[in-house]
């Protein structure tokens, strides 16, 4: 049916990239904003609802949900995208060099790629916490090569259908080795499929991470994290509602759009 | 008055300004009636695809119908909803389209095609009956998966599907262009046949006269959007009044017509192969024992059927396929039958091939200038030099391949093989994707450059005239066997 429809950005399009845009926005510049410092205690307003001094209420610790909101996303962030890239960069590479050099090569990284999907990455995450603490660059790296096996996956299935092309045998045939062929002819034609790819996993390393923060192994308290924020406000979720379902539609909102765009492209 | 098709001062446009050079159909106007068929050449770009389109009430993204009024089988198929379209295909109108590889679901038998068109009035006996009308034994291929046909067969059962439910109109886009000479013919004669017999009206487009000639009563000549020459089809043929008319016909290969004039050749072999044997799986002979010799300067051609082993040949002189067994080897005897990977870079780069479809064998990401440089390292002044060798201009450096037509993109590719200088170019199927007035014009091209660089040329190709117009000696390859070599001129 796609010869008749018009030529337009989809709405959902428009939304995902709004609500990206806004995510990115308050985690730039939630510091700058002069909130209630997230830190401060004050047993005098615990658990409090929504009022003008507390927009979002206040936890059991009489903290500023809405500061802690809007802070919670950082730590995820930041987290998160290290750890994409460093999966990229391990799935790319691992992916296309299994591709290129084909035979037992191909065999051996394929099954070790296997071997990676198949280790129930939320236990191993928690074995990698207890035993090096809540390191973020341990964590980034271990997150990162978690999640490398899919994108590793299809950057070897999309570089496999190019070895086909013509233009990249022409390119052997013009005296191309593996890595020049790689870079020029391969990369620039397999990105949009790949990044999408990366783009999911990134997705699903937010939520990887705010688990782990969840059960207690993310970031260390005070600091602010939606899993932690989530776990935290779990016990009193029937006095203030709110402090949970807050940080609960930030992730899912970033989550959903991340999600959305991916399925735009 | 019986019309099925009729086109009143068509105008179809691309909506966005940009493509906007021509109208993509100006003031078309045209009748088709029961029992009359209608051929339409043109080249690519020439909107005879779009026209067919139309004629199914199809507009493809982009266009849109800027004044006219078309009607198929008494419905403006443009007007009605996709339910109508539906209802009408396959009983009124019916398409075949051009890659019919495409065609058919490949998890599906014959059978089950049959039973998607006809729905609940599938009956065996109609099936088989409809095969055998398309000359094939019927009861043989309802069981067979489309990979389990060949492609003459295949064309033949979707004739056949398309005609099982006998519609008033039949639209043929490019009938033969996926089938090898002999094939082709046999289909265009059932064709004909069939259309004498079941009575409809039929569209044949083609870049082929003679596909034309051999169905159709009618001819059209199409050029940039609009009808340009109109008659039967004799007539056209015969005495065409319009120039493009006539070009087109001019560059339409002759017998005994040389594109090319041999010159001095050398007696020492560039390329010498002793019984070279490939084998696929266990003992799927692609090539058996074929002997190959190339001098310097000489243009070889190859010729046979498709899956005789032509492009295999070539795959194995550049080293893209090892040979099973046998040797092949250079001027200075080096051994070519090891691996491109382990060749020294003078080796690799003395031996080019230029492959069939310039769709493929450019990188769409990359303009001509990064593709022609990337390998080569050559300067501008080089590429520049390059381009106008094979008749193209420093303005296309900067072009990406969707940007530039068939006929241009196989010039870059033949540009980019020039530019390592070798000694020996192989050239695989270099036109058959491209218009016959423009694969003259890339023969002589080639003609030109072979006569002032004096390289060895290797061509392989399954049209006969245009090998024979061009090459000093011919090889004929069968099953994967040699069976014939001779010189080009006696044909």
């Amino acid at each position: 049916m796609k010869f008749f429809t018009k030529d337009k950005t989809p709405r959902g399009k428009i939304l995902a990239y709004c609500v990206l845009v806004f995510h990115g926005a308050i985690a730039l510049l939630a510091p700058v904003l002069h909130l209630t410092p997230t830190d401060e205690q004050d047993a005098t307003t615990m658990l409090q609802g929504i009022s003008f001094d507390h927009w979002l209420g206040t936890d059991g610790l009489g903290r500023d949900v809405f500061s802690r909101v809007l802070h919670g996303g950082r730590p995820s962030l930041v987290i998160a995208l290290v750890a994409t890239a460093i999966a990229a960069m391990i799935g790319v590479s691992l992916g296309s060099f299994a591709a290129l050099a084909g035979g037992w090569i191909d065999e051996a990284l394929s099954r070790l790629i296997d071997f990676l999907l198949a280790v129930p990455t939320l236990i191993l995450l928690l074995l990698i916490a207890s035993f090096f603490g809540q390191d973020p660059v341990i964590l980034s790296l271990t997150l990162g090569l978690m999640y490398a096996p899919p994108i590793a996956r299809v950057s070897r299935a999309s570089t496999q259908i190019l070895l086909a092309r013509d233009f990249v045998r022409v390119a052997r045939l013009q005296g191309g080795n593996g890595l020049t062929i790689l870079v020029n002819e391969i990369l620039p034609n397999i990105w949009q499929v790949v990044f999408n790819e990366i783009a999911m996993q990134f997705t699903w390393i937010i939520l990887a991470f705010s688990s782990l923060s969840f059960l207690g192994l993310g970031v260390t308290p005070p600091t602010p994290e939606w899993g932690l924020m989530i776990a935290e406000a779990r016990s009193y979720m029937t006095i203030n509602p709110v402090s949970v379902i807050a940080p609960i539609c930030m992730l899912a909102s970033l989550v959903l759009a991340v999600q959305a765009l991916v399925d735009h492209e | 008055m019986n019309n099925i098709l009729s086109f009143d001062q068509v105008c179809v446009e691309a909506s966005s300004a940009k493509d906007a050079e021509f109208p993509i159909l100006d003031s078309i106007s045209l009748n088709l009636q029961q029992g009359e068929s209608l051929g339409i050449v043109g080249g690519s770009g020439s909107g005879k695809s779009t026209l067919l389109r139309v004629a199914m009430g199809i507009l493809a993204r982009g266009l849109s119908l800027a004044s006219g009024t078309v009607v198929t089988a008494g419905v403006d198929l443009l007007k009605v909803g996709p339910e109508m379209r539906q209802k009408m295909y396959g009983n009124k109108i019916a398409l075949v389209p051009q890659s019919i590889g495409e065609a058919l679901s490949p998890h599906r038998t014959i059978e089950g095609h049959f039973r998607d068109t006809l729905g609940s009035a599938a009956s065996i006996e109609k099936m088989v009956d409809a095969l055998v009308d398309s000359g094939l034994e019927g009861s043989k291929f309802l069981h067979r998966f489309p990979h389990q046909v060949s492609g003459g067969e295949r064309q033949r059962i979707l004739i056949a599907l398309a005609l099982v439910r006998s519609p008033e109109l039949l639209l043929l886009d490019e009938p033969t262009s996926a089938l090898d000479r002999d094939v082709a013919a046999e289909v265009l004669a059932t064709i004909s046949r069939l259309q004498v017999k079941r009575r409809f009206a039929l569209i044949c487009v083609s870049h082929d006269f003679e596909v034309v000639r051999r169905t159709c009563g009618q001819l059209a000549v199409m050029n940039n959007g609009r009808i340009v020459e109109r008659g039967p089809t004799d007539h056209v043929l015969t005495k065409p009044t319009d120039s493009y008319t006539k070009a087109l016909l001019d560059s339409i290969p002759k017998p005994n017509h040389r594109i090319r004039e041999s010159h001095s050749i050398g007696s020492h072999s560039v390329i010498s192969a002793n019984k070279i044997s490939v084998i696929r799986g266990t003992k799927n002979r692609v090539l058996d024992s074929v002997d190959f010799k190339v001098r310097q300067g000489e243009v070889v051609g190859v010729i046979g059927q498709s899956g005789s082993g032509k492009s295999t040949l070539l795959s194995v002189i550049c080293g893209l396929v090892s040979p099973s067994s046998g040797s092949i080897c250079n001027e200075d005897g080096f051994d070519l039958s090891i691996p491109l990977a382990k060749r020294p870079s003078n080796i690799t780069s003395a031996i080019q091939l230029v492959f069939q479809n310039p769709d493929d064998s450019l990188n769409p990401k990359r303009t001509v200038q990064q593709s022609l440089s990337r390998y080569s390292g050559a300067t501008v002044s080089q590429l520049i030099q390059v381009l106008e060798s094979v008749e193209l201009t420093s303005t296309f450096l900067s072009r990406y391949p969707s940007e530039m037509s068939g006929g241009e993109k196989q010039r870059v590719a033949i540009a980019r093989a020039l530019l390592t200088q070798p000694k020996i170019l192989l050239l695989d199927e270099v036109t058959s994707a491209l218009d016959v007035n423009i694969q003259a014009a890339v023969f002589q091209m080639l003609a030109k450059v072979q006569q002032s660089t004096k390289m060895a040329m290797v061509i392989v190709s399954h049209d006969l005239e245009l090998v024979a117009s061009f090459a000093d000696r011919l090889v004929v390859l069968k099953d994967g066997l040699a069976t014939e070599h001779g010189s080009a001129q006696i044909r």
